[in-house]
């Protein structure tokens, strides 16, 4: 019903959420589109219900940034109890209003988390919300907690070495449409491209990312970006001007390191080419923080061990080819680090 | 002449400065005075902006670069983690201060070429701030020792403070002992107050008939009520207490007011005699509030020393903000001669009369992600 726009349902969904979340009007349509998981496979079904536990009542503490993850984490909540209770978002409140009256009974929205020993509440947000909620439940609460995170794209030198310049195109265009769905502000979302390789490769790399990122422009224009954001990129193009090399558009930015920096870039789509003599190391260093590591589908026949190293330096993120980080398997929360 | 002696002629012209500035010789009137004041400002910044921009290539890539707004050459202070700031190579520091991380796990560090800017003009603007018309004071600090902590640039300034305003020895003290190494000048060691010498100081300054200048960090001044909790040291009349730093790192935030009024109490002086101190490693001048300067001054207003200009900014644009708006802290400091003449910060500020008020930290987007600045995020070298 949502996602249809023809449904009222999906029409009241269309006039809202681009005010509710900044989103560009094409921005809400793609997240539809590409995003919400309308037709899970039998699998992966079996899989979220297998990753959920048995309690007698959940919980679902609702963050605002992906409106359309209301729907894996209230099916979450269902696939471990027949009591859900759902709180959304001050800041996005729309997305789960309309699931529930596309889906009446089915879970309750409430302005307040109740949760006693026993009950189970699935929260996603930031980092230091997990660390209050923590301190505010009862004891004996199960708290499955979802905070920060990000994704990143991995690129060797060889992988590209003799690519055709449709294919370096067609990657970036693949890296750019992942940071332009919900203009780069979910957890699976990628902020950093870990780039192995020389110096000219990584700069004709972040070229070709910022072209591919003004190309997107055209199809999905990036939407409103609240002050705060709008502070954050300033603060961070300020720091990337004294170590590195700024590209800006008003489609987005990026931003050309030789090392990989914190701070990260914000979101608004401002991606961080990092050149990197070793990716792996890279990434076994942040990966407590990764939610998504993609890399570019290769059929070469070292791209197997390449791939498997990867899934070794960032177990518990998801691992997918790029353009694909926001449409994880619907087999379970889109965060799979341990909560 | 070569970059060193250039950097040498600027410390000099900076001391300079700021002895004029302190001092009794300046102009006339009034408003003379701050004419000529803002004219040798200007023309000092201009020297050091031109001698960083030639030798410091932080500073050079931000003036080059295409996306920074042309009027701002400040430098963000996350930019001390991520390079070096200097215009001198490393060999040539004399000290070494590590921020503290205040919001991160990585810290920076900024590296000085010379320290005696730094302990001229930390001790010229402290004497007047601190110690108002009192000549001398018996210094003590509830910090860890040099020893301990031997690239806090907090701490180097304390034993500034202790060589400058007092000078001498403390019983069990040797005058020949470096202040650094005086184990009953620093009463904080392995997170355990040394009690017992806090009260010998108090005793000490009162036989000699001088005030005590207590240095404190708040989350010494926490731990020293929260030990000694149904106690009073009374200090003598007209001492001062100088805390700094927030409650940052600390499970349970404080109340700055609450913790004022609660010191003021243990120490049974007057809460105009708590007078705050403002600094950070990235800066080499610190601000205070201004009780002790002006006596109509407000509590947590911060004055700043004629080689510092604090400047409120748009978090957005970066640009000046109107009058009594909030912005970004962005300090134009003269004494950092030798890393960055201009620092932005993410505290907040907004100009008031005597000086600047501090209002927390800029609030960060909720979809930051990541709080990464709180995060183990890495620094990975690249070959």
């Amino acid at each position: 019903m949502l996602a249809d726009p023809a449904h009222p349902l999906g029409q009241r969904a269309r006039t809202q959420l681009p005010r509710q979340t900044g989103l560009s009007a094409q921005g809400v349509e793609q997240a539809f589109t590409r995003c919400l998981e309308t037709q899970p496979s039998e699998a992966e079904i079996a899989r979220l219900l297998a990753a959920a536990h048995e309690t007698p009542r959940s919980f679902v503490l609702l963050s605002a940034n992906v409106f359309t993850a209301a729907h894996r984490a209230i099916a979450l909540g269902l696939a471990a109890s027949p009591q859900v209770f759902v709180r959304a978002s001050r800041r996005e409140p729309c997305f789960p209003g309309l699931l529930a009256e596309a889906a009446p009974g089915l879970f309750t929205l409430v302005d307040e988390i109740n949760a006693q020993a026993g009950d189970t509440v699935w929260a996603y947000g930031s980092d230091a919300t997990m660390v209050e909620l923590r301190r505010s439940f009862a004891p004996g609460t199960i708290l499955k907690a979802h905070g920060d995170g990000f994704g990143v794209v991995v690129v060797r030198q060889s992988d590209l070495a003799h690519a055709a310049q449709a294919e370096w195109g067609a990657f970036a265009d693949a890296v750019a449409l992942d940071a332009a769905l919900f203009d780069q502000r979910g957890c699976l979302s990628p902020r950093l491209v870990l780039a192995e390789g020389d110096a000219a490769f990584a700069q004709r790399l972040s070229q070709e990312v910022f072209n591919a990122l003004t190309r997107v422009q055209t199809t999905i224009p990036r939407g409103t970006l609240s002050n705060e954001e709008q502070a954050d990129i300033s603060w961070y193009r300020q720091c990337v001007c004294c170590v590195g090399n700024w590209k800006e558009h008003p489609a987005g930015a990026v931003a050309l390191v030789n090392d990989a920096m914190d701070p990260v870039p914000p979101p608004g789509r401002i991606l961080q080419v990092c050149a990197l003599s070793d990716v792996q190391q890279a990434l076994q260093q942040m990966a407590p923080l990764l939610t998504c590591v993609a890399h570019r589908k290769n059929s070469e026949s070292s791209a197997g061990s390449f791939i498997a190293n990867l899934h070794r330096c960032a177990p518990h993120a998801r691992h997918c080819v790029v353009g694909h980080m926001q449409q994880p398997p619907f087999d379970g929360p889109a965060d799979l680090r341990p909560t | 002449m070569d970059a060193r002696e250039q950097s040498q002629a600027l410390h000099e012209k900076v001391q300079a400065f700021a002895q004029w500035a302190l001092g009794p010789q300046r102009a006339a009137t009034h408003e003379q005075s701050v004419a000529q004041e803002h004219r040798r400002f200007d023309e000092l910044a201009n020297e050091i902006k031109e001698f960083q921009l030639r030798h410091c290539p932080a500073l050079a890539t931000l003036h080059k670069a295409q996306g920074a707004p042309r009027s701002s050459l400040a430098v963000p202070s996350d930019v001390f983690r991520l390079s070096r700031v200097a215009c001198h190579p490393p060999e040539q520091d004399s000290a070494r201060f590590h921020t503290s991380g205040t919001t991160a796990q990585h810290t920076g560090w900024h590296g000085l070429r010379t320290v005696e800017t730094y302990r001229a003009l930390s001790t010229g603007f402290g004497r007047k701030a601190l110690l108002g018309d009192q000549p001398r004071a018996t210094v003590i600090a509830l910090m860890n020792s040099p020893l301990e902590n031997p690239h806090s640039s907090l701490i180097k300034m304390c034993e500034f403070f202790m060589e400058a305003f007092d000078g001498r020895s403390l019983p069990g003290e040797d005058d020949a002992q470096p202040f650094a190494t005086r184990k009953s000048r620093w009463l904080l060691s392995g997170g355990a107050l040394n009690e017992a010498g806090l009260r010998v100081a108090v005793e000490v300054a009162r036989a000699r008939g001088e005030i005590v200048l207590l240095l404190a960090t708040s989350l010494s001044l926490a731990l020293l009520l929260e030990q000694l909790p149904n106690e009073r040291i009374a200090l003598p009349a007209g001492s001062v207490v100088m805390p700094t730093g927030g409650s940052k790192g600390r499970a349970v935030q404080l109340d700055p007011a609450a913790l004022r009024a609660s010191v003021a109490a243990f120490f049974e002086i007057e809460d105009s005699q708590i007078i705050s101190e403002y600094g950070m490693t990235e800066l080499s001048s610190q601000l205070y509030e201004a009780t002790l300067l002006h006596r109509s001054a407000s509590p947590g207003v911060y004055c700043a020393p004629p080689w510092l200009r604090a400047t409120p900014v748009d978090p957005i644009t970066l640009l000046p903000v109107a009058e009594g708006a909030l912005g970004l802290a962005q300090f134009t400091d003269l004494a950092n001669i030798d890393s960055a003449l201009c620092v932005l910060t993410q505290d907040l500020i907004r100009s008031e009369a005597g000086g600047v008020r501090l209002l927390g930290r800029q609030p960060r987007s909720p979809s930051r992600g990541c709080s990464l600045l709180a995060e183990p995020l890495l620094v990975v070298a690249s070959s």
